[in-house]
């Protein structure tokens, strides 16, 4: 299998797709719409970082299980949960910014 | 009467029994509709997780189980693309789109651009959304007629008769809270279905690794080939499906947006979107897809199982049929996609009541009761309802449900979703700009339609050329950027809306939004429900009063808004009622209701309530 029928479309799409995705980010930060400085917001801030590399995850990893690696994705995947740990500890836990 | 399957009297017995219980259902809450703002809104009153359900049965609606079983069959795993793109648009959905309409009160899309232009862009976009969604009605009966055609063998349009008739009746008399509460029960059953399927496809072929082995890697990759062949590559349904399906589905689908506005509050909202986005779409696309790899595996591993001779939009039924293994399932696989259908459905039929009422209707006239608003929703229902049967002719016309989906995604979509987009996030985009967008994207489009060689080939990322259907899903890229720069260009080259005429209405005003909804500043302190017993007293103001002690705990202060609801937590909200804090006294665990709060939130006596502060 050729790489346009593996990785481009995984490529275009997390690149295209994170393009729009951060640039909503940027003009909902920007316009105040999503406050950092509140917990409530910075929550939401972390789910919706979360929900982007949880697809991007789900993508990358079955492309890798459909190839027939499956060790690569286990490891890949436990990395991810306790990476998604740690940053909600960091976006979450973190007392009030000034 | 001449079937495919053939199927006994208790296969239309519990076809029969679902539809009744659907019938009930939309019977029994049409009691809690007071007012227009309950039948289209429900009156804000229902939690997160009501909705997500609720959303579930609308989303994965009519034509997804046929029509990605089918692709399933043919493609393989990237059946499952175009569930999976939702989340790029939910930061400018949950902090953008949402709050806005939430607070901004708007009864419709069509009322968001009267306020943010002018009247003649609310013509324009009234125009476009219902076109839109009756088409979309239309496709729903056209795919029910055509899941039914081969197990009942009536006449096409005779089970799109049946079908209306049923669906109007129960949308006509229940308003969107009888929606909602049918699309909870269907959302349940349809991915209990979807996941029945699987289990007892898994069990057919004879175990998981089975099943497995027999699919090819390619077949199993998650995203289609990037740009071959033409009728399914990745690139192309990227743009229309993901793009502009889902920004479509998320911000121009009326329907939605009224289920997001039965929420009780915009953090309600923004859990149910998020919810449904992350763990709901992902099950959907399983539930309506796999059908087609188990058939695809059967085909592979039993050939002599399969009917090699099944059309693509038969799959799901004749895989259903054949791994179920008893009538009685086979009829609860059926009924399960007849909720799915119906479940879409009804949530147009809602949306374009709402739409008539209050951007056609109410303007003309003005002046009457609520209740005659309210009666003549209900007549409005009834008639959307047979006016998506009879297009229903029109839409036979394309060859395939797949091909009439996208022909809305493609030229109903793009300048609706150009005009939100740029109203929402460009401050400078003004009325000009907006009817530019309308009027000089459609031509664009037409132009476009007539000559896609010369102006869709070069956004077509090396996808074939096709005479008969070129560029079938590449060109909603083409048709987008179309609107987009028509939209832009105006909006650079005139004199942008004034700040105070925008207030509250874009991204950049929400705080000001957020304070026209209250009518005074809000208050974000964030204080604790509290647990409360209730009394009614005798007044007409619509406030709600509470001790001291029991608003400390709330963290709020007279003038806030309240919310109140029945302690069950699984009632959801449906019993219910918002007000404002009036001046405390001093009676802890007591709030003083009136007789309106009474009426509206149906509370038991003797029951507890639990209060919260809005805002």
């Amino acid at each position: 299998m050729d790489f346009f029928r593996t990785w481009l479309p995984f490529i275009y799409l997390y690149g295209v797709g994170g393009l729009i995705f951060f640039i909503g980010i940027f003009i909902i930060l920007r316009s105040k719409s999503l406050k950092i400085e509140r917990p409530y917001h910075r929550k939401w801030l972390f789910i919706l970082l979360f929900g982007f590399f949880y697809y991007l995850a789900i993508h990358g990893l079955t492309i890798l299980v459909a190839l027939e690696n499956y060790l690569l994705p286990l490891i890949l995947a436990i990395g991810f949960v306790i990476l998604s740990f740690m940053g909600k500890n960091i976006f979450i836990k973190t007392k009030k910014i000034k | 009467m001449n079937t495919a399957i053939e199927t006994s009297q208790w296969f239309w017995l519990i076809i029969v029994s679902y539809f009744v219980v659907v019938l009930g259902f939309g019977s029994f809450f049409a009691r809690f509709n007071k007012t227009t703002q309950d039948f289209f809104f429900s009156g804000r009153r229902f939690s997160w997780w009501l909705v997500t359900m609720s959303i579930v049965a609308t989303g994965v609606g009519s034509h997804s189980f046929l029509k990605y079983s089918a692709k399933a069959y043919e493609h393989g795993f990237s059946s499952t693309m175009t569930y999976m793109n939702d989340w790029f648009f939910m930061p400018l959905f949950l902090f953008g789109w949402l709050p806005i309409v939430y607070y901004t009160r708007v009864r419709s899309i069509p009322d968001y651009f009267q306020r943010r232009f002018n009247s003649g862009v609310r013509v324009l976009a009234t125009v476009a959304i219902l076109g839109y969604m009756i088409g979309y009605i239309a496709i729903g009966f056209l795919t029910m007629g055509k899941t039914l055609e081969p197990l009942l063998g009536w006449d096409l349009y005779t089970i799109i008769f049946v079908v209306a008739v049923i669906s109007g009746i129960y949308i006509t008399f229940g308003g969107q809270t009888a929606v909602i509460f049918t699309d909870l029960l269907q959302g349940f059953i349809l991915i209990f279905a979807g996941v029945l399927i699987f289990i007892l496809g898994i069990k057919f072929l004879g175990g998981f690794s089975i099943f497995w082995n027999a699919l090819s890697p390619e077949f199993k990759l998650p995203l289609a080939h990037f740009n071959n062949p033409p009728n399914f590559n990745f690139v192309g349904i990227f743009w229309q499906d993901g793009v502009a399906g889902s920004v479509g589905f998320l911000f121009m689908n009326q329907g939605l947006i009224m289920r997001f506005m039965a929420c009780k509050s915009v953090r309600e909202g923004r859990k149910a979107a998020a919810f449904n986005v992350l763990v709901l779409l992902p099950i959907s696309t399983v539930v309506v897809s796999n059908a087609g790899w188990i058939g695809k595996a059967i085909s592979v591993v039993t050939p002599a199982a399969w009917d090699a001779s099944t059309k693509l939009d038969h799959v799901f039924t004749q895989v259903a049929y054949l791994i179920t293994g008893s009538e009685v399932v086979f009829a609860f696989v059926i009924a399960a996609v007849a909720a799915a259908l119906m479940s879409t459905v009804d949530t147009l039929i809602n949306a374009v009541a709402a739409v008539v009422i209050n951007d056609v209707y109410r303007p003309i006239v003005k002046n009457k009761d609520d209740k005659h608003y309210l009666k003549i929703a209900m007549i409005v229902s009834a008639i959307a309802t047979a006016v998506g049967a009879v297009s229903t002719i029109f839409f036979n016309n394309f060859p395939t449900l797949y091909e009439a989906h996208g022909f809305f995604h493609s030229t109903m979509t793009p300048p609706l979703v150009v005009a939100i987009f740029l109203g929402i996030f460009w401050k400078r985009y003004n009325t000009p700009a907006a009817i530019a967008t309308f009027l000089g994207g459609a031509i664009l489009m037409w132009i476009g339609s007539k000559y896609p060689q010369i102006f869709i080939s070069p956004f077509d990322h090396g996808i074939d050329f096709i005479v008969d259907r070129p560029y079938s899903y590449i060109r909603a890229l083409y048709n987008t950027l179309a609107c987009a720069a028509s939209g832009v260009l105006v909006g650079l080259l005139t004199t942008p809306a004034t700040k105070g005429s925008i207030e509250g209405l874009t991204v950049w005003s929400l705080d000001k939004a957020r304070e026209l909804f209250k009518g005074s500043k809000p208050n974000d302190e964030e204080g604790k429900p509290a647990k409360i017993s209730w009394k009614v007293e005798n007044i007409e103001s619509d406030v709600m009063r509470f001790s001291k002690n029991d608003m400390t705990l709330m963290k709020a202060n007279p003038g806030d808004l309240v919310y109140i609801q029945d302690c069950r937590w699984w009632l959801g909200g449906l019993k219910s009622a918002h007000s404002v804090f009036g001046k405390p006294h001093g009676d802890d665990g007591i709030v003083y209701i009136n007789h309106s709060h009474l009426d509206h939130g149906h509370f038991v006596q003797g029951l507890e309530l639990k209060a919260e502060k809005e805002m």
